[in-house]
């Protein structure tokens, strides 16, 4: 049994490194500037379906925070032979499942449905892209379900607001000051007549990235986009966007707030270059050493030798515009907020003062090779990691490049970025805590 | 922001052509017919049970070079000592928390080491332990899970650690009104029952948990006789079952004394308790009973209406108050499965003042459900989605290793995966409706609603008696939360 399990042990140590497999795709343009983006993948008879416009809260106009995702919910309100509600209707009929989000740059809608219903979805989506027709009793209905979704996310949970705090604080002048949901009396200002200037601006064949990945024959699919898309025209206004370009920060911002939380609360956020940007690769390795897995620095410090905190984090948000790398802390019951911040801030400092090891650094990569795999299994996965690549890097072949930029980080390049983004003048801190104080016990 | 969020993660073929529009005039008016879809079979895999009376599961998948295991043990906080309320969670929690020959940071490092993850976690009818590794280091992944599995330590270091973050983790849960207003609904329907026993435990019971708890609960129940094992992965089906027996075959075989799911309390009347938190700006409903067994051939009439009432944003309760009224941001019903009586109930939010509005919007949908039949088209759109989602949900292994384990856990069968999309379309509109008069009613309910009181308990005469708890005196070790 024994020899047994040796020789088999040395089988598997004969093998090969396993490596992610490539997403391959078809890319393809119609002369009205609608992007294609094709996956054919024949193991399970579904289909992902998404729509990527490349608009989202950064693109909003001054007193209309909120109304990017506002207008992602009346998409979903009638269309020229689309009733309001129908479109989910007809997915969830068929056994689907539909979805959309909004984020700072772009609204993405999606199906996944079984692969009988392509031609259907499709003409469904070119419906609404080219005929969308809101009432204003719907567009005021819906109005107050996007209130009601601020008071369900943001207003009610105990953390809810940690993020406003943190982007209102850490951002001067760049629309990412404002988070996507937007304000109340923002979401009340919006009128019908922005919906119509929004639709025609953002909503057109020029500004939206069609990806689908499935179970279809590649030459098929082209065939029916071509018969419900290629007819709809160009967009006639001009896509404005916002250059608001953030002055560097000079001084660290510190937010300490009394909040009814159950527990103390730190987050902080250090400007960081865009997503694709050199330097985002070696930050993600960094992210992942700081606190990937139970073994990860951050994770060993202060949740399991110093038991300070419940959840402790630390990673980037890349997006199309410089964004934060964030730094999150949920303190134990009874656990100093202050031992907590300067163990969290001691950890970053000492990827910028000493090289990390030879394991660390391959632990960080293996884990990169593992989320390339475990997060390319589904329709829906390979159709969001095309739709990102191409709409946000706007470089589509980056789906497969990116995997060989994340093997070639050094652990220069890790000290390097964490000396130039982890400085505490970079940074703004909100703390969270108890009207009382952290009261709770402390356990033996 | 997402527009619903249900509660209940170098080949270039980069061809620039230049499309040229259709030169006949298109015909968008009508929608495009949808032809039928072939018939969709479960995966083939194969199932066989290793002499210690451990199943296991093989499914081959080669999309990626990764391996999902998961094993499915069926002792979970159904089995919790009365009063001692977490004991399952808490076991489970400390298995990768150290064993005999490993420290919990060396199996930590191990897994990270190769890009993988081990977890284990139980709930109420189960204890689950995954893990997930690329193909080149599937033989660490059973090695650190079958250790976790067979020899835990249970040090009593890692014990004050977790009993640490757990009380902190139910701290931060008791003023979290979704979470709140979920399981004061479960303990109110269940009374005693373990099934209304909180699955993480409470402040009170969590520092009464001994080592010797825990030793003795896994010494009791974790056995392969009670467990099934789903491989699914980039794997040879023989070389799955090479596996499991290497590693799962020496764990031993023992008799498991099984749960009470005979005395489960019925829902007798109209119970309603106002949870009050004064600083809520929302107030957060549920409204249910307890309902048909997961065997019981009615389970799926009422999982029909279930998903006709609320299974989708397309359901009635999101359509009346989501869509018509504005009220919410999202209004769902929901089954949940139990080996014994599982329960039945409906989900909403709304801001305080439209409280009593909301309530009563919703229990006017479920009476009404009650008095006519579900119409031919709105049973047939239930059913299609029903039955028409199964390919969505054989597509990755993680899906496919739980299908697996589920049918396990509740017994349903070997042919259940084959046979269940034909046992839906048999149900009727009659089947529905005297499921839904013996089942589902707004009478025989508890309803729980998490918010300002103060706002909103005058709307609520002629709702029924109604008990109102501060969020600070509510006992999550009593049956009626007092």
């Amino acid at each position: 049994m024994r020899v047994a399990a040796l020789l088999f042990a040395l089988l598997f140590l004969q093998a090969p490194v396993s490596r992610p497999k490539p997403v391959e795709y078809q890319e393809n343009k119609l002369p009205n500037g609608l992007t294609v983006i094709t996956h054919e993948d024949h193991s399970t008879p579904v289909i992902n379906l998404q729509f990527w416009y490349h608009v989202g809260s950064k693109d909003e106009k001054p007193g209309r925070t909120g109304f990017a995702h506002l207008f992602e919910h009346l998409m979903f309100k009638g269309s020229a032979h689309i009733k309001p509600e129908e479109h989910d209707k007809i997915i969830t009929n068929a056994g689907g499942v539909s979805n959309a989000y909004t984020q700072d740059d772009v609204t993405v809608y999606w199906e996944t449905f079984p692969a009988n219903y392509l031609e259907k979805v499709l003409w469904m989506e070119a419906d609404r892209l080219a005929t969308l027709d809101v009432s204003e009793e719907n567009f005021k209905s819906e109005r107050e379900v996007v209130k009601e979704e601020r008071l369900t996310r943001i207003e009610n949970p105990p953390y809810g607001d940690l993020f406003e705090r943190l982007y209102g604080n850490a951002y001067e002048v760049h629309p990412y000051k404002h988070i996507t949901i937007g304000s109340i009396a923002d979401l009340n200002a919006a009128t019908i007549s922005d919906v119509r200037e929004f639709y025609q601006t953002f909503y057109v064949p020029n500004n939206a990235t069609l990806v689908a990945a499935g179970d279809f024959k590649n030459d098929q699919a082209l065939a029916w986009i071509r018969k419900y898309f290629a007819d709809i025209p160009k967009g006639q206004k001009p896509i404005t966007r916002s250059d608001a370009q953030e002055p560097p920060q000079k001084m660290e911002r510190r937010i300490s707030q009394s909040k009814a939380v159950p527990l103390p609360a730190y987050v902080a956020g250090y400007h960081i270059p865009a997503d694709g940007h050199p330097d985002s690769y070696p930050l993600v390795i960094a992210s992942n050493i700081l606190s990937e897995g139970r073994s990860s620095r951050i994770y060993q410090s202060l949740v399991y030798d110093k038991r300070l905190a419940l959840e402790a984090n630390a990673g980037g948000n890349f997006t199309e515009d410089p964004n934060l790398f964030f730094s999150i802390l949920i303190m134990n019951r009874g656990a100093s907020i202050e031992a907590g911040e300067k163990a969290l801030n001691a950890e970053l400092v000492r990827l910028a003062a000493e090289p990390v090891s030879d394991k660390e650094l391959e632990k960080a990569k293996n884990k990169i090779r593992a989320e390339y795999a475990f997060g390319r299994e589904s329709v829906q996965q390979k159709a969001q990691a095309l739709g990102h690549a191409a709409v946000i890097h706007n470089d589509t072949a980056s789906v497969n490049t990116e995997y060989d930029l994340f093997m070639k980080v050094t652990k220069e390049d890790i000290m390097r970025v964490a000396k130039t983004y982890f400085r505490s003048e970079n940074r703004t801190a909100v703390l969270l805590t108890p009207p009382g104080g952290n009261r709770g016990r402390r356990q033996p | 922001m997402k527009r619903f969020e249900f509660r209940i993660s170098n080949f270039e073929f980069v061809l620039c052509l230049l499309l040229v529009s259709c030169s006949a005039p298109v015909d968008k008016q009508q929608p495009p017919e949808v032809k039928p879809l072939g018939k969709v079979d479960f995966p083939a895999y194969q199932k066989r049970v290793l002499p210690n009376g451990l199943t296991v599961y093989a499914l081959e998948y080669h999309e990626q070079p990764v391996v999902s295991l998961r094993l499915l043990i069926k002792v979970g906080a159904d089995h919790d000592p009365a009063h001692l309320a977490g004991v399952a969670a808490f076991t489970a929690d400390l298995l990768n928390k150290g064993t005999k020959t490993r420290s919990a940071t060396q199996i930590a490092e191990g897994i990270d080491q190769v890009g993988g993850s081990l977890e284990a976690s139980a709930d109420m009818e189960s204890t689950t332990l995954s893990a997930g590794a690329l193909t080149d280091s599937v033989e660490l992944a059973f090695e650190l899970m079958t250790d976790s599995l067979v020899n835990p330590a249970f040090a009593q270091q890692e014990i004050m650690r977790a009993q640490q973050q757990a009380l902190s983790s139910i701290t931060a849960d008791m003023e979290d009104p979704d979470f709140i207003a979920d399981a004061a609904f479960q303990r109110l329907i269940y009374g005693p029952h373990p099934y209304g026993h909180l699955e993480n435990g409470t402040l009170t019971s969590i520092p009464k948990i001994r080592r010797e708890d825990l030793i003795r609960f896994h010494e009791t129940y974790y056995a392969p006789n009670i467990s099934a094992l789903a491989i699914v992965g980039d794997l040879s089906t023989a070389e799955a079952f090479n596996l499991a027996e290497r590693w799962f075959g020496s764990w031993t075989k023992k008799d498991v004394p099984q749960p009470d799911t005979q005395n489960v309390p019925k829902s007798e009347g109209r119970q309603v308790v106002v949870i009050d938190k004064p600083d809520a700006v929302q107030t957060e409903i549920r409204v249910g009973q307890t309902t048909v067994r997961r065997k019981d051939p009615d389970y799926f009439n009422v999982l029909v209406a279930s998903y006709v009432l609320g299974g989708s944003g397309s359901g009635r309760l999101n359509q009346t108050l989501r869509v018509e009224r504005g009220l919410t941001y999202g209004a769902y019903a929901t089954i949940q499965p139990r080996k014994g009586p599982g329960s039945f109930y409906s989900t909403t939010d709304t801001r305080t003042e439209k409280t009593a509005e909301a309530l009563n919007l919703l229990l006017e949908q479920i009476q009404k459900f009650r008095e006519r039949e579900v119409p031919a088209d709105e049973l047939q759109n239930a059913k299609s989605f029903l039955i028409g989602s199964f390919p969505l949900s054989i597509e990755v292994p993680n899906n496919l290793a739980s299908r697996l384990t589920t049918v396990f856990l509740y017994d349903l069968g070997d042919d259940y995966l084959k046979t269940y999309r034909e046992r839906l379309a048999t149900v009727s509109a009659a089947d529905v409706l005297r499921a839904a008069k013996e089942k589902i009613s707004p009478e025989n309910v508890v309803i729980v609603l998490v918010g300002k009181a103060g706002e909103f308990t005058k709307q609520l005469e002629g709702f029924g008696k109604t008990d109102v708890i501060p969020i600070s005196k509510l006992n999550w070790d009593s049956p009626n939360l007092r």
